[in-house]
């Protein structure tokens, strides 16, 4: 009981060993074994970490200053059991097309082995190693096909990934010198005496670049919509439901550790910054798999408004955000994934009537989009929701908050012109698809469920105070829900110049590199006019 | 302020530019592994001091010198040796598919 968290980690890569080395058909199906094995011990670990609330495992039984420890609470307890239900449905949904590939799945179930150490790692050296090695095999994973396109995507990806993470090493080398130690409750303690200091927060900095770069804020978003739109599509799927949460995760552990309440307002503006961004592009895209990917920026900008808040409420509304994100992108992916699939392009001009083509992936489909843009009594509206709370009417916040639902709702109502129009029914082609998918509709199904009922016995205060009667968030929703139509029907659907332009939008990797330069120059600026 | 650890901040501050202006992949690269180099550097160089002894011999304990950013910077650099040896590969498939590893002509193809 005590050593789950050392076997989760391992029994991934061990699996993925035999399964490269052995080369041979039957053995891929131990892949089923090795989930089921994490499955079993998750569970049993929910066990043990109620009681405790929070284990730290010392390897080796070295001192805290100086040996790797792992930790895990329910924050990361949450992640484990995602991480481990995500693969699950990402093993099923590719199962038809790669069960012979073993290559695939060497790499699909060492990254799997690697995640899961990256969450529950307790020093800032070993979160390097696991963020440095996921970043490397999801690399690999993009370029996976092989085409020009995916190479391209898979090396900036690379690329700009290994120069924000570097600078996670220049925030390590200062810390290391002031604490003495790489142990994240042991730094955290030091740190209370010096937090102030000039160092110290330039160390914050280069942190908290280093994980926007890998969760796309703002200005270092570039890399985000390519290798979205090049990766295969359970890729796609994986990157966006928990690989760039990994960022948004280390940004969560590495804030707790420094305690530094200076940045709250600037990452707030960043995250609404962030959002809008991630909105007009997606909603001038012509492309199903890359509008899903500024989606994602979107919601990375939420779920950053969220985190760096500084109440609980909206803190917690972040963390449900990162679920609920997590599983509705997962299932919009997968659903595009298949449309794409049968259709062999993904322009959204060209595909048309997947509602008669694909009936039971469509109706999943229109199930995802009516979660993620926020519609009445589902989970995604309820984490907005307690985001909001937390603002306590500062009507500037509210305003924005209701035109970053609006823009949510355009992107979708042009993406669900794919539905309508002519289609011959396809008959039983994605079963194992439509399995895996309709296992992660029934998980937000059931996460809404839970997430009202909760509202109505524990006290998510806020929760119930910005439910004021569901009656007027379904009034809120309907006229945000006119307004877009009149905004998608007025300006997007005529697919004016501004769109085209914007759509032939791109950043090169130089540019990348100075936004970045100017991404530190800014948090450096800001700290000093704060003193 | 040793002259090294300047030294270091220079290397990072050119290798950070160069990564801004190269226009070649191979020469983004470069730049990548020289920027990681100069961190190795300025790390090893933070924790030493004079007349600093190497760990493994035997001696005075006090006049050792800090034996865990060494093993931290094997590490890193192990991590940076996979991800050039990826970053190359890549680029060489790049080079047979387009003909060009320039960053400008690439990104124009689609």
């Amino acid at each position: 009981m005590e050593l789950i968290p050392i076997y989760i980690i391992a029994i991934p890569i061990l699996t993925a060993i035999i399964v490269y080395i052995s080369k041979s058909k039957l053995v891929n199906y131990s892949v089923f074994i090795s989930q089921t094995t994490l499955t079993y011990l998750v569970i049993n670990y929910y066990g043990f970490l109620s009681v405790e609330s929070v284990h730290i495992l010392q390897i080796g039984g070295w001192h805290q200053n100086i040996g790797i420890a792992l930790r895990n609470d329910l924050l990361s307890f949450l992640f484990v059991s995602l991480s481990i239900f995500l693969w699950w449905v990402v093993l099923i949904y590719d199962w038809r097309q790669r069960k012979n590939d073993s290559v695939f799945l060497f790499f699909l179930l060492f990254l799997q082995g690697v995640f899961l150490g990256l969450i529950q790692s307790n020093d800032i050296f070993s979160f390097f190693v696991f963020i440095e090695i996921a970043t490397v095999i999801s690399s690999i994973l993009i370029i996976f096909k092989k085409d020009g396109f995916s190479l391209k995507a898979g090396l900036y990806y690379l690329l700009f990934n290994s120069v924000g993470i570097l600078l996670y090493l220049i925030g390590l080398i200062i810390v290391y010198k002031t604490t003495g130690t790489l142990n994240m409750i042991a730094i955290r303690e030091a740190l209370e005496i010096i937090k102030g200091e000039g160092f110290i927060v330039v160390a914050y900095i280069f942190f908290m670049v280093s994980m926007g770069v890998k969760s796309a804020f703002f200005p270092v978003y570039t890399w985000l919509p390519r290798a979205h739109g090049a990766a295969p599509n359970s890729i796609s799927a994986l990157l966006s439901g928990l690989l760039v949460k990994s960022g948004l995760y280390g940004f969560i552990r590495l804030s707790e550790m420094f305690n530094l309440h200076d940045f709250t307002v600037f990452f707030m503006t960043l995250g609404f910054v962030t959002t809008i961004l991630g909105i007009i592009f997606a909603i001038s895209q012509n492309d199903i798999k890359q509008m899903l990917g500024f989606s994602t920026i979107t919601h990375v900008g939420i779920i950053l408004i969220g985190i760096s808040g500084f109440e609980e409420t909206m803190y917690n509304g972040g963390i449900i955000h990162i679920l609920n994100h997590a599983l509705v992108k997962f299932s919009l992916f997968m659903a595009a994934g298949i449309v794409i699939k049968e259709y062999k392009s993904s322009k959204i001009s060209e595909i048309r009537g997947v509602f008669k083509r694909l009936p039971v992936t469509s109706f999943f489909f229109i199930i995802g989009m009516l979660v993620i843009i926020g519609s009445p009594f589902t989970t995604i509206q309820m984490s907005k929701n307690m985001i909001e709370g937390g603002f306590r009417g500062n009507h500037i916040a509210v305003i924005m908050h209701n035109v970053i639902n609006i823009g949510s709702i355009v992107i979708y109502i042009k993406m669900s012109k794919i539905f309508f129009g002519y289609g011959k029914r396809v008959k039983k082609k994605f079963l194992l698809e439509n399995i895996s998918l309709a296992l992660v509709i029934v998980v937000i199904i059931l996460t809404g469920v839970y997430f009202s009922w909760q509202s109505n016995s524990l006290d998510m205060k806020n929760l119930r105070t910005s439910n004021i009667g569901f009656a007027i968030n379904l009034l809120k929703f309907s006229i945000n829900f006119i307004f877009a139509y009149a905004i998608h029907y007025f300006f997007v659907s005529k697919d004016s110049k501004i769109i085209k332009n914007i759509r032939r939008f791109d950043i090169s990797f130089q540019n990348a590199n100075i936004l970045l330069v100017i991404f530190i120059f800014l948090m450096m600026m800001y700290s000093i006019i704060l003193n | 302020m040793e002259i090294t650890i300047v030294l270091g901040f220079f290397i990072i501050f050119l290798s950070i530019y160069g990564l801004c202006v190269s226009k070649n992949i191979i020469k983004s690269i470069i730049f990548l592994n020289i920027l990681q180099g100069s961190i190795i550097l300025l790390f090893l160089d933070l924790v030493n001091f004079k007349n600093a002894k190497v760990p493994i011999l035997p001696g005075e304990i006090n006049m050792m010198v800090d034996p865990l950013p060494q093993a931290l910077m094997i590490t890193t650099i192990v991590i940076g040796a996979s991800v050039t040896s990826l970053l190359l590969m890549m680029s060489i498939k790049l080079f047979h598919h387009y003909g060009t590893i320039n960053w400008k002509e690439l990104m124009e193809t689609e």
